[in-house]
């Protein structure tokens, strides 16, 4: 009797302990999450009656081909944002992981852009790319005889490449952080003794470091993920989703829909859809991720 | 068990502040009802986009002057930046937060939201509302009310550079379709732009579609009719030939237009202008005062776009946004006092000379020397008055753009003209 009072009183301390974060979870993303779904079978436009309409809208969203486009090009900038800040921000780390004398200044110069607002590095950017009169195409210039226009941001096929990049740019910095504190934690004595079996610099990276760094990748690969599949903001500002559509992802497509329309229940289908996907994409790579650090491990 | 105490205490806090979060905001609020004491003045909202009046300061500059000259009433002003005006709004309308007073345009979606929510006051029952010129009262009217006192009015064109139009060989503007294009022809073998759209957003990029819409809709009443009730049926031949026409028009200029045009904001389009990098901008005659900003001294004139022969071409003429009254705001009066005082002829000729407006009130205010045609456009029975989104939602305007663009990029006009029809009737239905 007496175990099962103390039982019952652990058990009471823990819910207690997560009861206000569930309410606040319940209440701020999982209701709307539902609400979200629910509304999206309907043809409310955010005020007034509505009526269901089955999976109209989800029939409608899947006709329109500029939807599969922003779910492709979604899940391309996602993958895309994932594999460079982890190869850049893992390179970075590892030089950084270094004596070196100025490793402190690097660390902070490459946190630098991550602490800028997206949306105020997105003008800067805009300026620095401008095919006119843009600092890049002025620099490139200097090393030609001509003057050389290249259109970052105004041609459909740059486009999604120069958002890539600035977006990698800007959480390299996190996700190197990441890996330097992963790094920190890799016994010394592991490396050592690889070197006296005669390992090379690549076999020890590859046979020890990268393994016991493994669950760094994990969070960094989700960190990644989960920054471009949500992308709205930078392509948002830079270009407003143009040209001729080239960098509207799903985000942007789902404020369009949302809230330059009358159509909420429309984007709220779209932005259902959306979720779906992160999750499926986030999913697989985690458990991806897992069954690596299982078997390295 | 002090423990248990400390958790208990910040769950009723938690508990406590997503109670007070759904509560409605009565106790919060800003404003204080018309019935309140008499010694108290009365506060109302206004939300207006920071461009409408130029800037924050020179609205703030004339509320200022309203309370001097009315101390019961005090004017709490907010606003937000030009593009998140109408997305602002859609959400005040959906959490019914929605401002005493409020900026809509007539023609925008938005409008027809703000209505069926029951927040639209007719104008008509103020004062001023008489002050406005006959073609802006009935330019302004939604559902039979007097919607919005309009700020000027606003005709669809270009702004050029006569001088830059010379040294092509164009002693007078262009005409025809194929003199503009003649235009554009040798001012890019000269390394410079014919035009740059007015930015990136929505209506900049689409605006020739307007004389695509608007010539046609002059010579078919059915298809205007169509146009204004949202409800064209693309299937017919001659329907999607004027769409086909007007991506066929739209790549044609695209030629010679300012590289970035696609990508670029309003301002970057005008500053572009200024700098004679490209001898045209579209826009309208609400743009004066922003062009005057960046170069006061420069040169320049106003022309309609010459899409068809003359006698086929209209003038699009629009009420530019205005001022709305909150019909279910609890200081009513306060609002119309305050809209009676801000559009009084004396008030509004200042302001008009302030942001150099067009007038929307006949014998007020003088029309810029730029704009010294518009009077005699206005005259002719090719007026077209609508603008903008029209009842079109913004997204499929939004798509009318983009699949025009992709015609530039890709070349296939089938193709981009399915896409928008598709969006148009899935929202049409």
């Amino acid at each position: 009797m007496k175990f099962m009072n103390g039982n019952r009183k652990r058990y009471l301390t823990g819910i207690f302990f997560i009861a206000p974060i569930s309410i606040i979870i319940f209440t701020f993303l999982l209701l709307p999450i539902l609400q979200t779904m629910y509304y999206s079978f309907t043809d409310w436009r955010g005020v007034g009656e509505y009526s269901f309409i089955g999976l109209k809208n989800y029939i409608n969203i899947f006709n329109d081909s500029s939807f599969k486009y922003s779910l492709l090009l979604t899940i391309y900038v996602g993958l895309s944002i994932a594999f460079l800040t982890n190869v850049i921000g893992l390179t970075f780390a590892l030089v950084l992981d270094q004596a070196l004398k100025t490793k402190n200044i690097l660390r902070t110069i490459l946190y630098l852009p991550n602490v800028i607002p997206i949306v105020v590095a997105a003008f800067v950017w805009r300026y620095i790319l401008d095919y006119n009169n843009g600092l890049a195409n002025k620099f490139f210039s200097t090393f030609s005889s001509e003057s050389i226009h290249i259109p970052w941001i105004d041609s459909p096929d740059y486009v999604v490449p120069t958002i890539i990049m600035i977006s990698t740019w800007q959480m390299i910095g996190p996700v190197m952080i990441v890996y330097l504190a992963a790094l920190q934690g890799v016994p010394l004595d592991l490396i050592e003794a690889a070197k006296i079996d005669g390992a090379s610099k690549v076999k020890r990276f590859l046979n020890v470091t990268l393994p016991m760094i493994a669950p760094g990748i994990t969070v960094n690969i989700l960190i990644g993920l989960a920054n471009g599949i949500r992308i709205f903001d930078l392509p948002y500002a830079l270009t407003g989703g143009g040209p001729a559509g080239a960098s509207e992802t799903l985000a942007i497509k789902i404020y369009r829909y949302a809230f330059q329309s009358t159509e909420l229940s429309y984007g709220m289908a779209a932005s259902f859809i959306m979720t779906l996907v992160a999750l499926v994409i986030t999913l697989l790579f985690v458990s991806l991720s897992r069954r690596y650090e299982r078997n390295v491990m | 068990m002090k423990k248990s105490v400390i958790w208990l205490g910040l769950l009723l806090f938690v508990l406590g502040s997503l109670v007070a979060c759904g509560k409605d905001n009565d106790s919060a609020s800003s404003s204080s009802g018309d019935g309140g004491s008499s010694s108290e003045p009365v506060t109302i909202s206004a939300f207006i986009a920071e461009d409408l009046f130029k800037s924050a300061d020179i609205m703030q500059g004339f509320i200022d002057r309203f309370e001097m000259d009315n101390p019961d009433i005090k004017v709490k002003l907010e606003t937000v930046p030009h593009g998140e005006i109408y997305e602002r709004l859609r959400v005040m309308v959906s959490t019914d937060e929605m401002p005493d007073i409020y900026q809509i345009n007539v023609g925008h979606s938005i409008s027809y939201l703000v209505e069926d929510a029951g927040y639209l006051y007719d104008l008509n029952e103020l004062n001023s509302a008489s002050n406005f010129s006959n073609a802006i009262q009935e330019g302004t009217q939604l559902n039979g009310k007097h919607a919005a006192f309009s700020m000027g009015v606003g005709v669809l064109g270009f702004h050029y550079n006569a001088d830059m139009l010379k040294e092509a060989g164009f002693e007078e503007p262009p005409k025809t379709w194929d003199e503009l294009l003649d235009l554009g022809e040798k001012l890019k073998a000269d390394n410079k732009s014919l035009l740059a759209y007015s930015g990136k957003w929505t209506t900049g990029l689409i605006n020739v579609f307007h004389w695509t819409f608007g010539n046609y809709a002059l010579k078919n009443q059915e298809f205007k009719e169509a146009y204004l009730s949202n409800s064209i049926d693309w299937s017919k031949p001659e329907y999607r030939e004027i769409l086909m026409d007007g991506f066929k028009k739209f790549n044609e200029l695209n030629e010679y237009v300012y590289t970035g045009s696609f990508t670029s904001e309003y301002g970057d389009a005008q500053q572009a202008f200024v700098n004679e990098e490209s001898a045209m901008v579209m826009g309208g005659s609400w743009d004066i005062g922003q062009i005057r900003d960046l170069n006061p001294s420069f040169e320049h004139s106003f022309m309609n776009l010459p899409y068809d022969a003359e006698t086929d071409n209209s003038y699009i003429y629009t009420a530019e946004d205005g001022l709305a009254i909150n019909s279910k705001s609890e200081n009513l009066e306060a609002a119309k006092t305050f809209l009676d005082w801000l559009f009084s002829k004396e008030i509004y000729e200042d302001i008009t000379k302030t942001l150099a407006n067009t007038s929307a009130m006949e014998g007020v205010g003088e029309l810029d020397p730029v704009y010294v045609d518009i009077p005699q456009w206005l005259e002719t029975d090719r007026v077209i008055s609508f603008a903008n989104t029209g009842p079109i939602e913004e997204a499929v305007i939004t798509k009318l753009g983009e699949t025009a663009q992709k015609v530039t990029f890709d070349g296939d006009i089938e193709k981009a003209a399915d896409e928008f029809i598709n969006e148009y009737n899935s929202f049409k239905e």
